[in-house]
């Protein structure tokens, strides 16, 4: 039977970290086991921890005006809810349900507290960073995008502005 | 840089950050990392689409931060004062300056070059450790602000988590200029975030700072 130790190692984030250290991070927050259908997090409940998918799938969605929606989908490797982990008073966005059998790291500040040294939660660090820089930059680059498209070839000194409606209208062409 | 002024420096800074493990010594010694450089008023820092190779500090004097957007001459997008941290962007995913960065008036930068930047991120002492968590709490404020703005701004639509937008659930109103999209995108890329803590720093300064200070003043 596979141990937790070895679903870890074979997440690329901890490609290059130690079996010790691997073993030392299971047996401080052992993975979690959730059944296909379990409710992980419900929207606006307080949140105070990230979850590492080790293993299965995780779907995300939002109750809106529209009824209920799906808005994330996450896999092997990828975090869950990593803004709850850095400030403090922060509710959960989305409703996150198990959709197939799956297996969770809970990173919460406990563990940060008792795991020093450990090479895993350092790697679990630079994941997180590069995730954020990620969700950063793209939304940066949305913004940017509107730019190209509302504003004349040629720099100017001024720039009339253009409306909301034409804003919106190119940045979200197709998608809506 | 004294022993004192890294102490100084490194619990201004640490003050408006929360997280586990939070140790001054730890910051202290990636300060201790870093080289102090003194830019004159007008002194290029880093400049727009190049490639990162320094985070800086910025501990006296004050940085305006210039952005050319498609079709439009570069525009100041902040003016940074002291205390602050900026150009760690570019570090953590390994892309281009996003703004250009100019020395306001003569200004003191505790520059960390990236090659002290990829130590820490491997460093698994308390040094590394809180430096990562550091760079997490600022990228985390980042993230909310720059979602939160979008959100106000985009009043009329719902996002998903990671700030996409899924639907439109309203009409739209006429209210978003220039300005407002241009401070949305200081705040996704840092500029515009607290993301320092350094609010209540107490400068401590050293014969060199001193001189230059008190030469600046009488030229004024």
């Amino acid at each position: 039977m596979i141990d937790d130790r070895q679903i870890l190692s074979r997440l690329y984030l901890f490609r290059d970290v130690s079996p010790s250290a691997l073993l030392q991070l299971c047996s401080i927050a052992p993975p979690i086991q959730y059944e296909a259908g379990a409710e992980v997090f419900r929207q606006g409940d307080p949140a105070d921890s990230a979850l590492l998918v080790v293993e299965g799938r995780l779907l995300a969605s939002v109750q809106g005006s529209g009824g209920e929606k799906i808005v994330g989908d996450s896999k092997a490797g990828e975090i869950v809810g990593e803004t709850a982990l850095f400030a403090r008073d922060m509710r959960r966005g989305a409703t996150v349900m198990a959709a197939e059998a799956s297996r969770c790291l809970v990173v919460n500040r406990k563990l940060l507290n008792k795991t020093d040294g450990n090479e895993a939660l350092a790697a679990i660090e630079r994941h997180l960073l590069g995730t954020m820089a990620r969700r950063i930059r793209k939304t940066n680059q949305t913004m940017q995008m509107v730019w190209k498209e509302m504003t004349p070839a040629e720099p100017t000194e001024s720039m009339d502005a253009p409306s909301l409606l034409q804003r919106l209208g190119s940045l979200f062409k197709g998608r809506l | 840089m004294t022993p004192q002024q890294r102490r100084e420096w490194a619990s201004a800074l640490l003050k408006g950050h929360d997280f586990p493990g939070q140790d001054v010594s730890a910051i202290e010694q990636v300060l201790e990392r870093c080289e102090r450089r003194i830019y004159k008023k007008g002194a290029e820092i880093c400049k727009e689409s190049d490639p990162g190779e320094a985070l800086f500090f910025l501990v006296d004097g004050c940085i305006e931060v210039r952005k050319a957007f498609p079709g439009t001459v570069p525009r100041e997008l902040a003016v940074l004062n002291a205390p602050a941290m900026f150009g760690h962007m570019s570090l953590v995913d390994g892309s281009k300056r996003s703004a250009t960065c100019v020395a306001g008036e003569v200004t003191t930068l505790l520059v960390l070059e990236k090659s002290s930047y990829e130590f820490l991120m491997e460093d698994v002492t308390d040094v590394g450790t809180n430096f990562r968590r550091l760079m997490l709490t600022s990228l985390t404020r980042q993230l909310l602000a720059g979602n939160t703005r979008l959100r106000q701004a985009l009043g009329g639509f719902e996002m998903n988590v990671k700030g996409e937008v899924i639907s439109a659930t309203e009409q739209l109103t006429e209210d978003l200029l220039n300005d407002e999209l241009l401070e949305m995108a200081g705040i996704l890329e840092g500029w515009t975030v607290e993301t320092s803590g350094f609010s209540e720093i107490v400068l401590v300064e050293d014969e060199d700072m001193k001189r230059t200070r008190e030469s600046e003043q009488n030229k004024r």
